[in-house]
């Protein structure tokens, strides 16, 4: 699903939504978002924007340590980097359930500290 | 003329350049010194090993990250050197390289007689974080958020798949920072040098898993340094030298990669080799950027050892002390010495000027002709972009 309205990815999350940057021009999505396409430099940028956006958990973590205090009593905690479909790679949280290697569903959300982030979630049987 | 419009021209050598007088100030856990004081003190190193008088110094290159808001501009003040090149190199574990090629470009150029290349860091108890956190506006923005784990975190992706896809286990990054340990046995100044079991390895605590604590550098402060000069100069002061056989580097490589499996060294290999007229067999010791175990087999893979994705196999089949089959990171590496900052850039080239002048920290390579150096650096997101290598050949 695309609809119109979010100007970032923070504004997009504060509706948890998913946005990642499409290129208005080449057509190509790319994350993190940046001011011009990677793949053209052209500046002319549009959202693509859904409830969540399927991929692959290419690789995974599960952190024992962090650098945060904020984070330290919720050890562990499972990261991982997800490959949408559409080719972008991004740093998201995982969910319980899911496999690595394994097909993903990906959800934002606003943190604690209002910045917008990512988590990956299984993909539900069908 | 080149084959093609695209085709690269053959790079000049080196003939006539050297690298002499590996200095290192000593690594230390936490310092409260700045990075001035460091990079100062491997300045003063220089000159006090190269009998050169401060003035007489006109180029320099600077790596640093705990140098800022100071630049290596600040530096020449702060140090009070007077130069006619200057350059700040900011490729983390890749600078060392770095430095070598632009010093020996400026040297044969005419544009600097003597290049100092000076690597350093200081490092407290907030320095690391402050440094994880803001490293790059992707970093910060879409990698910490996410537990800030540093680059374990963002290395643990990259091993959890290069295990997962390529079949090397725990046992076989153990066996190399073994090694590395074991190397660093005679070195006085590694900040750990008691022998490693694989016991204790297997069961050291898990960081980011699947990479656990004795995976991981530990950060510390530090400084390394060394000179470049026209190989006559060199000779007329009496300087034991390194010669320079060939270097390559190469930013962000394989972008349309996922996730890393390969650097750029896959993409210069050829070029490094012919420039220097040798191939992978005449290599008598490599130093490669050893961040984590799994970055080690990457470069093994990228510089032609063999083939990628047989880091794992590489491993089984070699050993990497000084005395074995493949002598790996002969003073210790960063698993041993210690992570001082963008000297972990210049650990493993001062340590290859070292073993080809018959001077290593710790024990020598025997009959040590040709080293190789590898640098990789900068995980400015998901993966780190940029790799060197060069190689370097006794006088």
């Amino acid at each position: 699903m695309t609809i119109d309205g979010p100007n970032s990815m923070r504004e997009a999350a504060a509706s948890g939504l998913v946005s990642i940057r499409r290129c208005l021009e080449c057509g190509r999505t790319h994350y993190p978002p940046r001011e011009i396409c990677p793949f053209c430099l052209c500046d002319n940028l549009g959202w693509d924007t859904a409830i969540s956006i399927t991929g692959e958990l290419i690789g995974q973590a599960i952190l024992s340590h962090s650098m945060e205090e904020v984070f330290r009593d919720r050890l562990p905690i499972r990261v991982g980097l997800v490959q949408f479909d559409s080719g972008p790679t991004a740093v998201v949280f995982v969910a319980d359930g899911c496999v690595a290697g394994g097909r993903v569903t990906v959800g934002a959300r606003l943190d604690e500290l209002g910045r917008p982030v990512l988590t990956a979630s299984p993909v539900g049987p069908e | 003329m080149p084959d093609s419009y695209d085709a690269d021209a053959p790079a000049r050598g080196y003939e006539d350049v050297v690298a002499t007088v590996p200095v290192t100030v000593p690594y230390v856990r936490r310092s409260d010194h700045g990075a001035g004081w460091f990079l100062g003190r491997a300045l003063a190193g220089l000159i006090a090993n190269s009998g050169i008088a401060k003035g007489s110094i006109d180029g320099l290159t600077v790596s640093s990250f705990t140098l800022h808001p100071d630049s290596a501009v600040s530096f020449t003040q702060y140090a009070g050197i007077s130069l006619r090149y200057l350059e700040q190199i900011s490729t983390g574990g890749a600078c060392g390289v770095m430095a070598l090629r632009r010093a020996a470009r400026a040297v044969q150029a005419g544009d600097a007689n003597v290049v100092a290349c000076l690597a350093g860091d200081t490092a407290n108890a907030n320095s690391f974080r402050d440094l994880i956190a803001n490293f790059s506006s992707f970093a910060h923005d879409y990698v910490y958020p996410y537990g800030a784990g540093g680059p374990n975190e963002s290395f643990a992706f990259l091993t959890e798949h290069y295990m997962r896809t390529r079949g090397a286990t725990r046992e076989d990054f153990g066996k190399l920072c073994i090694a590395q340990r074991d190397n660093a046995r005679l070195n006085p100044i590694a900040l750990l040098r008691e022998p490693m079991t694989l016991g204790a390895y297997l069961a050291s605590r898990p960081i980011a898993e699947p990479i656990h604590l004795f995976d991981c550098v530990m950060p510390c402060a530090g400084a390394d340094a060394f000179l470049v000069m026209h190989r006559w100069r060199a000779e007329r002061l009496g300087l034991p030298f390194a010669r320079i056989l060939s270097t390559v580097e190469r930013h962000n490589a394989y972008p349309d990669d996922p996730i890393q499996t390969r650097g750029g060294w896959a993409l210069d290999s050829v070029r490094l080799y012919a420039q220097a007229g040798i191939s992978p067999v005449d290599i008598d010791f490599i130093e490669t950027y050893d961040d984590y175990p799994v970055i080690s087999m990457l470069q093994f893979e990228g510089l032609g050892f063999c083939p990628e994705g047989g880091g794992a196999e590489f491993v089984r089949q070699n050993s990497f002390t000084i005395d074995g089959s493949f002598p790996h990171n002969t003073s210790g590496g960063q698993l041993s010495m210690g992570q001082a900052g963008a000297a972990g850039g210049y650990l493993g080239l001062v340590e290859a000027i070292r073993q080809l002048t018959d001077s290593p920290l710790g024990t020598a390579v025997v009959n040590a002709r040709i080293g190789m150096v590898s640098g990789f650096g900068m995980i400015n997101y998901d993966r780190g972009l940029c790799t060197a290598a060069a190689i370097l050949g006794r006088a």
